[in-house]
């Protein structure tokens, strides 16, 4: 019997042993001159002109410089670029470039080097992201001299200069590029004031202060090189563990989307904790409703789905904190549209009457019914690996009360982009955070169907013509009205149901000052100290 | 293990099987875990079937005004973040696990014991194919055939169960064809074997009566694991789909709110274990009833 | 000896070739062109596709394929992720590691525990110690280790602040997501420990030994001990092989870089080298720490050649 007893004890002892050696671990804390960042997913690469993910932005920007810089306040500024010129029929740019600007391999920023970046988009053996879009109609680029560089454009392109302020056209070191191969994705090479200095698939990125750095970036308090020596960028799927690891300490900083909304103003009363909040520019959280399948192929039954979703209820219940009830294709902080928020206000009944009106008749189970088919679509819903959006279920549950049997497609980033390209559902919920209205065009122009963005599969040659126009004309005044007239039709068809105006949402720990936020929303942590 | 069992007593006939129970029913009425276990899981088989009158609430119905409630009167196991009352969805949880348990069993056990069946009794050449196929799917331990199965066909409820189902043919295989070797070398199926009954008769009238016991046991303590494994499967996302209210989809759905709403995934995870501590009581009682040296 | 293990040895060729076979048909058998799933976040033409296909050599026949899946495998080569484009044995072998390290210390912790509980149990056979353990050891069988894991979360890391919830790496890290995996393994090592103690307690060699004169301590610690531990030792095999797969659902719950929760990832990803590469990993190590455990029972128990 002794024996027994004396195993037992021993287990207890070896189990608590491992538990204070773990106790001593925790406690022992980073030092200042780390920053540990909490993402909530890992990007599908760095590499800034392959990416078509706003993951890969909010990393980048301490790494990779671009042309110009548009801050929160939405003015565009120089950064590699000390001065730049329009050319009077709006189809040519001239950017004079700084001379003291290298990239981080040695290689000095020139002319030289912004021209092979841009050709290196444009050319069709390069998996281009979201920078095709930004240059789209691009017509070639011309070397001056060393520090002077012309971008021409088949047609005047006003949104351009936003777009070169923009991630996507971030400058990448051709001699690095040419020379790393594939490793481009996981360690490009900017000239920035961090090195990607390590990549451990599926945990983590680190990023190494360029103590080299020497210049005074547009948004920075110093000239010279950042503050902190380390900032480790974590991967951390679960919105839960996220939390948990900023308030134990493990994370300084981490990103709050998807994060539950009690969460949030549970947070918001803890003094340690900080909310950063701003707004994300470009489209809102936004379920684009395929016309070309049945049944969203129906005016009536889009125009019911858009009386019969209560916005309001999803922006105060699982987004409070995260954002507004969106109003229209574009955010408020884009493009203001106050007209279109009374559009489709909340109105089952209304709702209700119009399905009525076009067939489809309550039937069993509360399902609405035509000639004997249920009313049923498809939603279809990317799944990060830690379940579905928050907003499909209430989606979901919102149409079921309707009489409207929405099934939810949840699926990892691949396969959802393939059915998207394929008009194979009936629309994703998804977000654009483009830096001008422009964003409209990779949304809604029919040339973007079965590419990026255009997911409604929708063609109108009249707002085409529009969406073109807007991007010709330079006027502000004249180009906020065309972009209102765009809205407006594709509100009166109900092209999409926009759910959200979101924030950009990060909690920092109370001890880390300076973080700055671009135009995008997108962090910037150049001037980040951490205190006691 | 199944080579370690001893051979059984003849076949049952009507009569026989009678007093066999008459036999049983007593040792199974003083068999204390068993009767528990007998007891949970008649309970939620009634909560089951009753799961239209027993929760109060409609399982998928969204209420945001109602969302993230603490267990109160009214909404006793609390509400999760879409304003559902979780009570009422882990009540009609227990009808989906317990059918896809069911059905993921049945298909084993079924397609089991016939592989089993025809391996054993035929011998040589047949049994050494069939069991080196077997040996192959038992290759892959645990989950990992249903997992493979699962990214074949797609994440749903339906393809859980054949999944599930799949990856549990090798054991009763395997039992059962140890069964049928010890079975078949009894003088009775010889005599059988001898006056000419037809094959399918001789394995079906004679042969699987005596092994009726074994597979019950088996069953019973499967139906435990599948229901495990069904809801983890459901909880990495490749079951169910929403908004249905299977318990591993739950624990999942409630895991971001585990800090400030910890009920949403507390009371489903219990009521797994409540499930499939109640079918491995009473799998673990039938054993020790009806063939205490069975090994399983 | 040699004989033996080489005749185990031999027994296992069939079954590697088998589970090969199994897994390479997996792409077969998978609705959907793999290709275009590749090429998904792009736009493609039909030329690019058709390029794709040839690079892959995706349009021989499926025993060339079979044979070269073998070939490039046996060269540690098992192709390339589609999602990051990486080698998959790379993929593999980074967060092999980190799987192979939980799925050890649960096994340990699981028959340290189950071994402690089980001979308590049969010592003090039918008293309350025994059916209190064999409750337990009932309750932990049936409790689902992705829900134990939460309830460590919550109770260790969330209300108390002890250890991490989430990550890889350290012994903080680790101990949590052991634990919710090993708990289940446990109780079924004490189930068997304890009906292997209580059939040995029986027999008579022990009966003898007290015969002799010998004090209860010491026939237990000399003779039934180690007698009964033997059969325990072959269902480490097996617990190891569960433990290995059960990892997919505790990698999942404290976001673990491991193999189980690269194979889900994969799934989800339809990333099917990957789910190729990961199954076949899985299984080949269960097949080879089954070969082992074999290997080590016949040495320690003589009998069993001859069986």
């Amino acid at each position: 019997m002794g024996v027994a007893r004396r195993a037992g004890v021993g287990a207890g002892i070896v189990l608590l042993a491992v538990a204070l050696a773990a106790v001593g671990a925790v406690t022992a804390a980073p030092s200042g001159t780390m920053l540990t960042v909490g993402l909530d997913q890992e990007p599908p690469t760095l590499d800034p002109e392959a990416s078509p993910s706003a993951v890969t932005f909010q990393i980048i920007p301490d790494v990779t410089e671009s042309l110009l810089y548009q801050g929160l306040d939405g003015k565009i500024q120089p950064w590699l670029a000390s001065a730049y010129k329009v050319s009077p029929d709006g189809k040519s740019f001239t950017f004079t470039l700084r001379a003291d600007a290298k990239f981080t391999d040695g290689t000095p920023v020139n002319a030289e080097a912004v021209k092979w970046n841009f050709d290196r988009v444009v050319n069709p053996n390069y998996k281009a992201g979201g920078s095709l879009s930004a240059l789209s109609g691009y017509a070639g680029s011309t070397v001056v001299d060393d520090h002077t560089v012309r971008i021409d454009f088949k047609a005047p392109y006003a949104p351009f200069l936003s777009y070169a302020a923009g991630g996507t056209l971030a400058l990448v070191s051709p001699k690095a590029t040419q020379t790393q191969g594939s490793d481009v994705n996981l360690k490009p090479v900017g000239s920035g004031q961090y090195v990607v200095s390590e990549y451990v698939p599926k945990d983590h990125i680190t990023l190494t202060r360029n103590a080299d750095y020497d210049r005074k970036p547009p948004w920075s308090d110093h000239q010279g090189p950042a503050y902190v020596n380390t900032i480790v960028w974590k991967f951390i799927p679960e919105a839960g563990t996220r939390v948990t690891t900023v308030e134990s300490g493990e994370t300084q900083m981490i990103s709050g989307l998807s994060l539950p909304a009690a969460t949030l103003s549970h947070l918001a009363t803890e003094r340690t904790l900080r909310i950063d909040r701003n707004p994300y520019p470009g489209a809102p959280r936004i379920w684009v409703l395929n016309v070309r399948m049945a049944p969203t192929n129906d005016l009536k039954v889009r125009q019911a789905i858009e009386y019969g979703i209560n916005r309001a209820a999803i922006a105060d219940s699982v987004f409070k904190g995260l954002g507004t009830t969106a109003c229209a294709p574009l955010t408020q902080q884009t493009l203001k549209t106050p007209s279109l928020c009374n559009a489709y206000p909340y109105d089952p009944k209304k709702a209700a009457q119009l399905l009525d009106e076009d067939g489809w008749k309550m039937g069993p189970n509360n399902i609405r019914q035509k000639d004997g088919k249920p009313l049923t679509l498809t939603i279809n819903s990317i799944n990060y690996g830690s379940g579905n959006l928050p907003e499909i279920e209430l989606l979901q549950g919102q149409l079921l009360a309707l009489g409207i049997d929405a099934r939810i497609k949840s699926q990892a980033r691949p396969p959802w982009y393939e059915d998207n390209y394929h008009c194979a559902t009936n629309g994703p919920v998804l977000f654009l955070r483009s830096t001008d209205p422009d964003g409209l065009f990779a949304l809604f122009d029919s040339a973007n169907i079965g590419g990026n963005f255009n997911w409604a599969c929708y063609s109108n040659p009249e707002v085409d013509k529009l969406l073109q126009t807007g991007r010709e004309t330079y006027d502000p005044a004249k180009r906020s009205a065309i972009y209102r007239q765009i809205e407006k039709i594709l509100v009166d068809q109900a092209i999409s149901v926009p759910l959200v105006d979101e924030y950009s949402v990060w909690i920092v720990r109370s001890n880390v000052t300076g973080t700055k936020y671009n135009f995008s929303g997108y962090p910037i942590l150049t001037d980040v100290k951490i205190g006691k | 293990m199944a080579e370690t069992l001893a051979p059984r007593a003849a076949p049952a006939a009507g009569a026989r099987a009678r007093t066999r129970w008459q036999m049983l029913a007593p040792r199974i009425r003083r068999h204390k875990g068993l009767m528990v276990g007998l007891a949970i899981v008649v309970l939620l088989v009634v909560i089951a079937v009753f799961r239209d009158y027993v929760a109060p609430q409609n399982p998928i119905k969204i209420d945001v005004t109602a969302a993230l409630q603490g267990p109160e009167p009214g909404h006793w196991f609390g509400t999760d973040q879409y304003g559902r009352d979780v009570f009422s969805r882990v009540v009609h949880g227990a009808s989906i696990s317990l059918t896809v348990g069911a059905i993921a069993v049945v298909i084993a056990a079924t397609v089991g014991t016939a592989v089993g069946l025809v391996a054993g009794y035929y011998g040589r050449g047949v049994d050494a194919l069939i069991m080196r196929i077997i040996d192959v799917l038992l290759a892959f331990p645990g989950i990992l055939l249903a997992l493979g199965i699962v990214s074949v066909l797609g994440p749903s409820l339906q393809n859980l169960m054949i999944a599930v189902g799949i990856s549990g043919i090798p054991f009763y295989a395997r039992l059962v064809r140890g069964t049928v070797l010890v079975a078949k070398e009894q003088l009775y199926v010889e005599a059988a074997r001898v006056i000419g009954v037809p094959i399918p008769v001789l394995l079906v009238r004679h042969l699987l009566p005596n092994i009726v016991a074994p597979i019950i046991i088996a069953a019973t303590l499967g139906m435990g694991i599948t229901i495990l494994q069904a809801a983890g499967l459901s909880f990495v996302g490749l079951g169910s789909q929403p908004p249905t209210p299977e318990w591993g989809r739950m624990l999942t759905e409630g895991r971001d709110y585990l800090r400030d709403a910890w009920w949403i995934s507390t009371f489903p995870g219990i009521a797994i274990m409540i499930t499939v501590f109640g079918v491995n009581l009473l799998g673990d009682g039938l054993r020790d009833v009806l063939d205490p040296r069975l090994r399983i | 000896m040699i004989r033996y293990i080489s005749a185990r040895l031999l027994a296992t060729v069939p079954v590697v070739f088998g589970v090969t076979i199994a897994v390479f048909s997996m792409l077969y058998l998978i609705p959907g062109d793999p290709v275009k799933m590749m090429l998904s976040e792009f736009q493609t033409s039909p030329e690019q596709i058709a390029r794709m296909r040839a690079q892959l050599h995706l349009n021989d026949p499926f025993f060339v394929q079979y044979g070269r899946f073998v070939w490039n495998g046996l060269h540690g080569n098992l192709g390339t992720s589609i999602r990051d484009d990486r080698p998959v044995t790379q993929e593999i072998f980074e967060v092999l590691p980190q799987t192979v390290q939980l799925a050890v210390a649960a096994l340990a912790l699981s028959s340290l525990l189950g071994m402690a509980l089980g001979i308590l149990a049969a010592l003090r056979q039918n008293s309350w110690v025994d059916i209190g353990a064999m409750t337990l050891a009932t309750l932990g069988i049936s409790m689902p280790s992705f829900w134990l894991g939460l309830i460590l979360i919550l109770i260790f890391s969330l209300r108390l602040e002890l250890l991490p919830a989430a990550g890889g790496g350290d012994l903080p890290h680790l101990i949590m997501p052991a634990v919710a995996l090993g708990l289940g393994a446990a109780a079924i090592i004490a189930r068997l420990t304890r009906s292997s103690m209580l059939d040995i307690l029986r027999t008579e060699f022990v009966t003898t030994a007290r015969a002799k004169g010998l004090t209860g301590r010491t026939v237990v610690l000399r003779h039934a001990l180690l007698n009964a531990l033997i059969p325990t030792i072959t269902i480490f095999g097996l617990q190891f092989g569960t433990l290995l797969t059960g990892t997919v659902f505790i990698e999942t719950v404290f976001g673990r870089p491991g193999l189980g929760r690269l194979a889900i990832q994969a799934i989800l990803n339809k990333d099917f080298p990957l789910v190729q590469g990961s199954v076949l990993i899985f299984a080949l190590g269960y097949v080879v720490v089954n070969l082992l455990v074999d290997i080590v029972y016949a040495v320690v128990d003589p009998r069993i050649r001859y069986q």
